[in-house]
């Protein structure tokens, strides 16, 4: 295999090249001009130049390569603007497509979100036959998600070999941009005075990067797998972080309407003074329409996740700890 | 590395956070906080490490750099880090 992650300087990306360098595999990552390499860099793949916004820079990157793990694809930044965030993340996601499809490419594998899949509502575990939907609510994430899918799925209905990841909340090394793990840093450094319940389902990092690479090395793929492991609630994420570091748990606990109404006024009032906010709306859409799933399809079909939640938290503690991301 | 001065690497570290502060050079001190002065936060912080320890071609410790609060300390370490 000579794989090209795209995305190799965010979390899932960084994970799925490090995990192929200690398979042995020669790596190629796309980074951009702006891109914080300084984790990248120490487990030396071939960086190369390349952008979602620009087709002959990616299919530049993609010479020479047979697999390509889309680990990027369009993040925003604010919840605000969904038509224009959806046009952007659709332009960006076939630029990618059609590289792949012009540079023929034998097996993309897109790491896409459990947010993608069907509200389901109740209590029962979501699986892979609910497929994805129409997004509830006016979450821009999450439509930005589904549209991105949407585009791949036409193009592995129209002949490309592929897989579509939808990966769950992930945890441990390699969260440069502090995502999920917000919880564990928040936590530990005694920050986080409020939080909003909800379900949520958790995967370590570095189980989503094998899951990828046997994705890649299978001979006959499933079209989607979810990416995940322990389903539970936020609450019972943060008693587990405040009992095994002995830290207190937050203050306060919000209700779900007031804090959704409360981080939406906060998102509009980043997005004017360009500073991303400490709870970002995505994060309460996700626990608004949280849902638990069914993994047995990944542990079955790919690759077994398996790893504890405690030993995942304490992965991301010490990683974390390292970088001085805790105090 | 040869050819390297102090004041050219100053010079590159003033230009890179003034671009990323989108402000000038000249308006930023050396005792400038990346954090609490020029409003820098975590990821910036890490997109002006990544850029001029990148400019120098500089492989550096994660856990040192990660430590550098004021541009005088980024520019320390690099000097020591280049010029031995």
């Amino acid at each position: 295999m000579n794989p090209l992650v795209i995305g190799g300087t965010g979390f899932i990306g960084y994970n799925i090249v490090k995990a192929l360098i200690d398979k042995g595999f020669p790596v190629r990552s796309t980074r951009r001009e702006s891109s914080n390499t300084l984790f990248l860099r120490k487990i030396k793949p071939q960086l190369v130049a390349a952008d979602i916004e620009d087709r002959a820079s990616l299919k530049l990157a993609m010479k020479g390569c047979d697999v390509v793990f889309m680990a990027a694809g369009h993040y925003p930044r604010y919840s605000v603007g969904l038509k224009t965030q959806v046009a952007y993340a659709v332009r960006t996601i076939r630029n990618v497509l059609e590289a792949a499809r012009e540079s023929g490419i034998g097996r993309f594998i897109f790491t896409s979100s459990v947010t993608t899949l069907r509200y389901a509502g109740g209590n029962r575990l979501v699986s892979e036959q609910d497929g994805i939907a129409e997004p509830p609510g006016r979450s821009v994430y999450f439509a930005v998600k589904y549209a991105m899918e949407r585009e791949v799925i036409r193009e592995l209905e129209d002949g490309m070999s592929g897989t579509i990841l939808n990966v769950a909340g992930c945890l441990g090394p390699g969260d440069i941009k502090m995502g999920t793990g917000f919880f564990v840093v928040e936590m530990a450094n005694r920050t986080l005075s409020r939080y909003i319940d909800g379900r949520i389902n958790f995967v370590d990092s570095e189980d989503v990067a094998e899951a990828h690479i046997a994705a890649a090395l299978h001979p006959n793929p499933a079209r989607r797998y979810i990416v995940g492991n322990h389903n539970t609630t936020v609450s019972g994420l943060l008693a587990m972080i405040s009992e095994r570091y002995d830290v207190p748990m937050p203050r306060k606990k919000l209700p779900l309407g007031a804090g959704y109404r409360a981080s939406l006024l906060k998102e509009y009032a980043g997005y004017i003074r360009k500073q991303r906010v400490s709870i970002p709306l995505e994060f309460v859409d996700m626990l608004r329409f949280g849902q638990h799933y069914d993994c047995s399809k990944v542990r079955s079909g790919l690759y077994n996740i398996s790893t504890p939640l405690e030993i995942t938290l304490d992965k991301s503690y010490n990683w974390f700890k390292k970088f001085k991301y805790i105090k | 590395m040869s050819g390297i001065t102090r004041e050219k690497i100053q010079a590159d570290v003033l230009k890179i956070i003034a671009l990323l502060g989108e402000t000038k050079p000249e308006q930023l001190k050396l005792e400038d906080r990346l954090r609490e002065d020029l409003g820098f936060d975590s990821l910036k912080s890490m997109e002006a490490l990544s850029r001029i320890t990148e400019l120098y071609d500089v492989d550096p410790e994660l856990d040192e750099v990660m430590e550098l609060k004021t541009l005088k300390e980024i520019v320390d370490y690099m000097v020591k880090t280049l010029i031995k």
